[in-house]
């Protein structure tokens, strides 16, 4: 497998102002924090600076100023939602845990009080067995040789880095569907999982093993009912991992929700053969 | 690497409350002043910083001092989260018009929040007007209204490295006139 080349030090820095405020798409964000990386660590802090300044510019922000409210309410919904995950993983979080009498009337969301990091430590292990465990279910049905090569080569970190960020609004996301694409032909090393979310309209693509191309090649499509297919998104390949988002699904029109396990998904190239299907 | 904002993201992570309310402190304002730039109204703004905050608690531990520094870490959350929320509420592009003369800002954002948006982003949408065409369009499309390059490369139908060159570009004399503005 091949990669694209890294970045030089002039492309990073004009791409730097993009990556720092989300601008840029997974695949372009995921080739930016590899060149970032082999860049010499000189630029890399040319870059860190850069962007931070970008990120803390106000000049091209509206001049107005927070509640002073605000700052208790911020506080309140992150210890809610603290509280909640609390809840969730309560038979973890009760190991080694002081239990306290409750009065009853202690309603109000709290934060975790001292010494609290080893079971930050546990949650972020669930995190991250959540992914492994995720990857260990398709590759006991057998069905997915992507779940396979990232269990085997790629951490969730490295999984992250290699695909970009948005991959975990996915995995981590009871609401989305997760459809295998399989190869036409037999001998194709082309693979690909598709993760739709279609309360938010977005799909998240990741494909491996595709014929390199840096100019969008492939094409995905939905059909259902042997309808025309209409196309979802199109992309290219570095001829390894790559994963890409399109935020652009019309289920009203095109799919409704409760139709998307059951409609054909199809990957196709530039003349329009088909190389993977979801049926 | 900036052992200190490691800490405080790690103690975020953790659910500590001084943490939590330190990370308030330094980036609450720069969060809801971009906020409020990108949605039409404060009660939206207000909740989606609430929104934020808690994205921040959830993605801590996987804050990488060697790789961003801490504000443009929650910047980037942040305005990814409000991007979402833009999406999702399909407000950008039918209810948000920044192109051209910025009195016509959200024009169907109802007539009450009108003079107030123009208020808001009137400095920067004074600034986008001097900017060639193609630069104000790109700026206008992806850096307010929150389409992807791609998106907006298809809209045009340009190339995707015109578009990524018009933005940076853009955006740069964008900031320089602000810098030479405030230092008048």
């Amino acid at each position: 497998m091949t990669s694209p080349e890294p970045m030089t030090r002039q492309e990073l820095l004009e791409l730097a102002a993009l990556d720092g405020l989300g601008l840029l798409d997974s695949y372009e964000a995921a080739l930016f924090t590899r060149s970032f990386h082999h860049a010499p660590v000189a630029v890399q802090d040319e870059i860190l600076r850069l962007q931070a300044e970008i990120a803390s510019d106000e000049t091209l922000l509206p001049d107005v100023e927070p509640e002073e409210s605000l700052r208790e309410r911020v506080l309140l919904r992150v210890a809610e939602a603290i509280e909640k995950v609390d809840a969730e993983l309560a038979p973890l979080a009760t190991i080694g845990k002081n239990h306290r009498k409750s009065d009853g009337n202690d309603r109000r969301p709290s934060f975790r009080s001292s010494g609290p990091y080893w079971r930050a430590a546990a949650f972020i292990l669930t995190g991250s067995l959540a992914v492994t465990g995720y990857f260990l279910m398709n590759a006991r049905q057998g069905q997915d040789e992507i779940a396979m090569l990232a269990l085997r080569n790629l951490n969730s970190d490295q999984l992250i880095q290699q695909i970009g960020p948005d991959i975990t609004g996915y995995i981590f996301n009871g609401n989305v569907e997760r459809i295998v694409l399989k190869p036409v032909k037999a001998d194709s090393k082309h693979e690909a999982v598709l993760f739709v979310n279609a309360e938010a309209g977005t799909a998240f693509l990741v494909t491996n093993s595709f014929t390199r191309a840096l100019d969008p090649t492939y094409s995905l499509q939905v059909s259902v009912s042997k309808k025309k297919p209409a196309k979802v998104l199109t992309f290219m390949s570095t001829g390894a991992l790559d994963g890409f988002r399109t935020d652009t699904i019309k289920f009203t029109a095109a799919i409704t929700t409760s139709m998307i396990a059951s409609a054909t998904w199809q990957i196709t190239d530039a003349a329009g053969n088909i190389l993977l299907s979801s049926i | 690497m900036n052992q200190q904002d490691w800490m405080l993201m790690h103690r975020v992570a953790a659910g500590d409350e001084d943490a939590v309310a330190e990370l308030y402190d330094r980036f609450g304002a720069l969060v809801y002043r971009v906020a409020r730039q990108l949605l039409p109204t404060q009660a939206e703004a207000e909740d989606a910083v609430q929104e934020v905050f808690i994205r921040l608690w959830q993605t801590a531990d996987r804050y990488d001092p060697r790789r961003a520094k801490l504000v443009t870490w929650v910047m980037l959350i942040g305005r990814r989260h409000l991007i979402d929320r833009l999406r999702r509420n399909s407000v950008r592009g039918t209810t948000r018009a920044y192109e051209g003369d910025p009195a016509a800002t959200s024009i169907d954002n109802g007539p009450d929040k009108q003079p107030q948006e123009a208020e808001r982003n009137i400095r920067l949408l004074e600034r986008i007007t001097e900017l060639p065409k193609l630069q104000r369009i790109v700026i206008e499309r992806a850096y307010l209204q929150g389409y992807t390059l791609r998106e907006v490369s298809q809209q045009l139908e340009a190339p995707l490295g015109t578009i990524k060159s018009a933005l940076s570009r853009g955006l740069a004399k964008l900031r320089e006139r602000s810098k030479a503005d405030w230092a008048v």
